[in-house]
């Protein structure tokens, strides 16, 4: 799963661009990077591809290494060993014309307190080389957006967490980016503001752009396309959610309500070749890892029924990316 | 291109954005300097000392003192605030604070001056200011040389009165020889004559007190001084007398001539002696000093060009200084390394922001202080206008490399502060570069304010740029900057 894609070929940073989505290339490449300072080791040996068009989610507890890798490859930080390659080019000789083709969102917040919403919208416009009447009518595209126009002239101090970290997306959105990096996008906010910004992003992917995305919010792996668990400074899985969860709990888990489960019962569910493993939680319930659940129920209740049992319910039990998270880590 | 100046005027719009809504930074940056200005220049009476003195005056009253009551002179720098003869009680009053300065004055002047030594006035002082304390040697020993002239310009005074006795002498003389030319043949006539010509010889020859008068105005008389005429004149007499005596009763016409002639010089020498007054004689040189500069000097006008360019390189100092700590402690700087502007666009854009809003507040103080305070602008405003814009260019460099070797706030801080107390002392603005020794005057050629403070000074009072060179090491100075702020400010973006 982590083994280093081939790397790509090098691209015009200057050429006219195309939407991300229809590139058949990944956005980023990282192979076996490394980092660290002095003696302190912070990413080992780290393999990632982010697809193009897609959203990643960087995963990870706190200190794990994420926001390195994101300024690794957005060049704020050389790599000890290893090569990145991001949009088809060395972030360490990034070009003025590389940098417009990504933006970025920092973990913490950047925009002067002192400027209203507009003003610190332009300002970072202007960065990025936006041009006067360009800037204006991106930053109104954008603010209205991320509903964040009707606060348009209020100073960025005085507008909620959720609003500053939308005006910092924001920001990073003005100059049409291919390539968006967010570092812990969600951090702080609400559930309701949480699922609003996942609105926000899922609707730029829709719209070509490649989103990369670091949470400590294992829950909010549902929301990317692929995602990557980091630990200690290493991918130690890397796919999509479904597979990740699979991986995790080794197939699909079926929860079995019932009455009168005897031994008998038990041995008869170990018998069928569905069953992975099973697990009494209690006297009425039981808890079966198959390897399709929709294909596995009728010979579940089978079993059972044919062991004098009385079954309430069976349905697919989905576990959270917690306890994915949790058992992915705890084997690593 | 587009881009890079579209990159470059948002640094420009945001630093705008964020001075418009601050309406006072403006009024304090220019108002503030202003009203010090005007303070300092009304408030402020320097060289017009008047230290408390107490006078210590000798125990018994021997009719020898120096001052009595004390002469209106001698409270020319001095306030007499009293007198006492106990030493250790005026000391004791100098040590508590009461007094300034006590007095000691000589228990017998006339006495020691008879001896040939100096009358001494012993002066105390409790002073811990080293300026202070030279600046009133310098006023008391124009103190003491008041009294001198005072005390020699009474003698001369009293001299020319006792000259009196010598125009007695000389109606003497000139009736003698008047009887000693009617008295030809007649021996009992000439012996008459002779008898008056030896004593108003006499007369003549008695009022030393008069050559006194001489003894200060060297070469007064025009053929010797008035002792040596005075005696010249009785030697004719005498001499005269002597030939009338063993002669035939007559006197040559030529000796006759003789002896008148050295009447006249010695009246010519008198009158002259008389008319001149005692201060004159006392003092005789005089200073007569002639400012040729285009303006009166006063100090509101003298210090304006030096406060407006302590400020502004103050203030570009500062603001260079806290602008990447300021970046920095908000997280600007992630966001500026991985956003295409590039370290000289991001330079640039800073220069031009923190360069407008200084050029702005020097631009309204300056002609605050013309307009308002009439300060003189006797030179060319372009001079001026560009000394001033080269001065906040090296600054803001001086600010900016500050801010890049600073690791944080306060320290950058700090070191902008440590740049106005060097600018303080070794600028010009308090004392004079002369005044400054080497190795310590290279701190002074290192601060912009050093060469902006002379051209200023010279631009606006003297009407003329005296030191082309200033300007261009200003120039330089900005340039250098400038590529060092950018140099180092590309080794923070550079991936570490």
């Amino acid at each position: 799963m982590t083994s280093a894609p081939p790397a790509p070929a090098e691209t015009d940073p200057t050429g006219p661009r195309r939407p991300a989505a229809v590139a058949e290339t990944p956005a980023v490449v990282m192979r076996e990077v490394g980092k660290s300072f002095g003696d302190h080791t912070v990413i080992e040996s780290l393999n990632l591809a982010v697809p193009a068009g897609r959203i990643t989610g960087l995963i990870g507890p706190s200190g794990c290494g994420k926001t390195t890798t994101i300024r690794l490859l957005l060049g704020v930080l050389a790599p000890t060993a290893g090569t990145i390659d991001v949009l088809g080019a060395d972030p360490a000789r990034f070009t003025s014309r590389h940098r417009e083709r990504i933006g970025y969102t920092p973990q913490k917040f950047f925009l002067y307190p002192t400027l209203t919403v507009q003003e610190n919208a332009r300002f970072v416009a202007g960065l990025f080389g936006l041009g006067w009447r360009h800037r204006r009518r991106r930053v109104r595209e954008v603010l209205q957006f991320l509903e964040l126009w009707p606060a348009r002239n209020r100073l960025a101090r005085d507008i909620s967490g959720g609003m500053q970290r939308r005006l910092e997306l924001g920001c990073a959105l003005l100059h049409e980016p291919e390539l968006l990096v967010i570092d812990e996008p969600t951090a702080g906010l609400d559930p309701v503001l949480r699922a609003k910004v996942w609105e926000h992003l899922r609707v730029l992917c829709d719209q070509g752009a490649t989103v990369l995305v670091t949470t400590q919010y294992i829950d909010e792996a549902v929301y990317c396309d692929t995602v990557a668990i980091l630990d200690r400074g290493r991918i130690v899985a890397e796919g999509s959610p479904e597979q990740l969860r699979r991986r995790a709990v080794g197939g699909e888990v079926l929860r079995v309500e019932a009455h009168g489960v005897t031994r008998d019962a038990l041995r008869a569910l170990w018998a069928l070749p569905a069953v992975q493993a099973l697990e009494q939680e209690n006297a009425t319930t039981l808890r079966l890892t198959v390897d399709d659940a929709a294909a596995a129920t009728p010979s579940v209740t089978g079993a059972l029924a044919g062991n004098g049992v009385a079954v309430q319910t069976v349905r697919p039990s989905v576990p959270t990316f917690d306890e994915v998270f949790m058992k992915i880590v705890g084997r690593s | 291109m587009i881009r890079s100046a579209n990159r470059v005027s948002s640094f420009f719009s945001q630093w705008m954005a964020e001075v418009v809504r601050q309406p006072w930074l403006m009024a304090s940056l220019v108002a503030g300097p202003f009203l010090v200005l005007l303070a300092f220049g009304q408030g402020v009476k320097l060289g017009v000392p008047k230290p408390r003195t107490l006078l210590v005056v000798p125990a018994q009253d021997s009719g020898a003192r120096l001052a009595d009551p004390v002469p209106e002179d001698m409270k020319r720098h001095l306030d007499i605030v009293g007198e006492t003869a106990n030493l250790d009680e005026a000391t004791q009053r100098l040590r508590e604070g009461d007094v300034d300065l006590v007095a000691v004055l000589p228990p017998d002047p006339l006495q020691q001056v008879r001896k040939g030594e100096h009358a001494t006035v012993r002066i105390y002082t409790n002073e811990i200011d080293p300026v202070l304390k030279s600046y009133a040697a310098t006023y008391l020993n124009d103190q003491i040389g008041e009294i001198n002239r005072r005390a020699v310009r009474e003698g001369i005074a009293e001299a020319q009165t006792s000259l009196t006795e010598v125009d007695a002498g000389l109606v003497e003389a000139r009736a003698a020889l008047e009887a000693a030319r009617a008295a030809q043949g007649d021996t009992a006539r000439s012996r008459a004559a002779a008898a008056r010509l030896r004593t108003a010889a006499d007369r003549l020859a008695i009022p030393a007190a008069a050559t006194g008068a001489t003894v200060v105005l060297p070469g007064l008389a025009q053929e010797g001084d008035t002792s040596t005429s005075l005696q010249a004149s009785a030697e004719a007499l005498r001499v005269a007398a002597a030939r009338l005596d063993a002669g035939n009763g007559s006197l040559s016409a030529a000796d006759l001539d003789a002896a008148e002639r050295s009447l006249t010089n010695l009246e010519d020498i008198l009158k002259q002696a008389r008319t001149i007054p005692p201060e004159v004689l006392a003092g005789p040189f005089d200073l007569d000093v002639r400012n040729i500069a285009r303006f009166e000097p006063n100090y509101i006008s003298f210090y304006a060009p030096a406060v407006v360019a302590l400020l502004v390189q103050h203030l570009a100092v500062t603001l260079g200084a806290l602008s990447m700590a300021r970046i920095r402690l908000l997280g600007i700087m992630e966001l500026l390394q991985t956003a295409p502007a590039r370290p000289g666009e991001v330079v640039t854009g800073n220069f031009i922001s923190y360069g407008f809003l200084s050029a702005v507040a020097a631009a309204l103080l300056t002609g605050l202080l013309v307009f308002a305070l009439g300060v003189p602008m006797l030179g060319s405003w372009l001079i001026l206008g560009g000394t001033l814009l080269l001065l906040i260019l090296a600054s803001l460099g001086l600010g900016f490399v500050i801010s890049m070797l600073s690791t944080s706030e306060q320290q950058a801080a700090q070191l902008a502060m440590l740049v106005l107390i060097a600018s303080v002392f070794f600028s010009g603005f308090v004392v004079s570069l002369n005044t400054i020794v080497w190795p310590v005057r290279a701190i002074s050629f290192m601060l912009p304010a050093t060469y902006a403070i002379r051209t200023l000074q010279d631009v606006m009072l003297r009407g003329l740029l005296r030191e082309p060179l200033d300007v261009a090491v200003l120039g330089l100075a900005s340039i250098a900057l400038f590529l060092l702020t950018i140099r180092l400010f590309r080794r923070e973006y550079r991936p570490r």
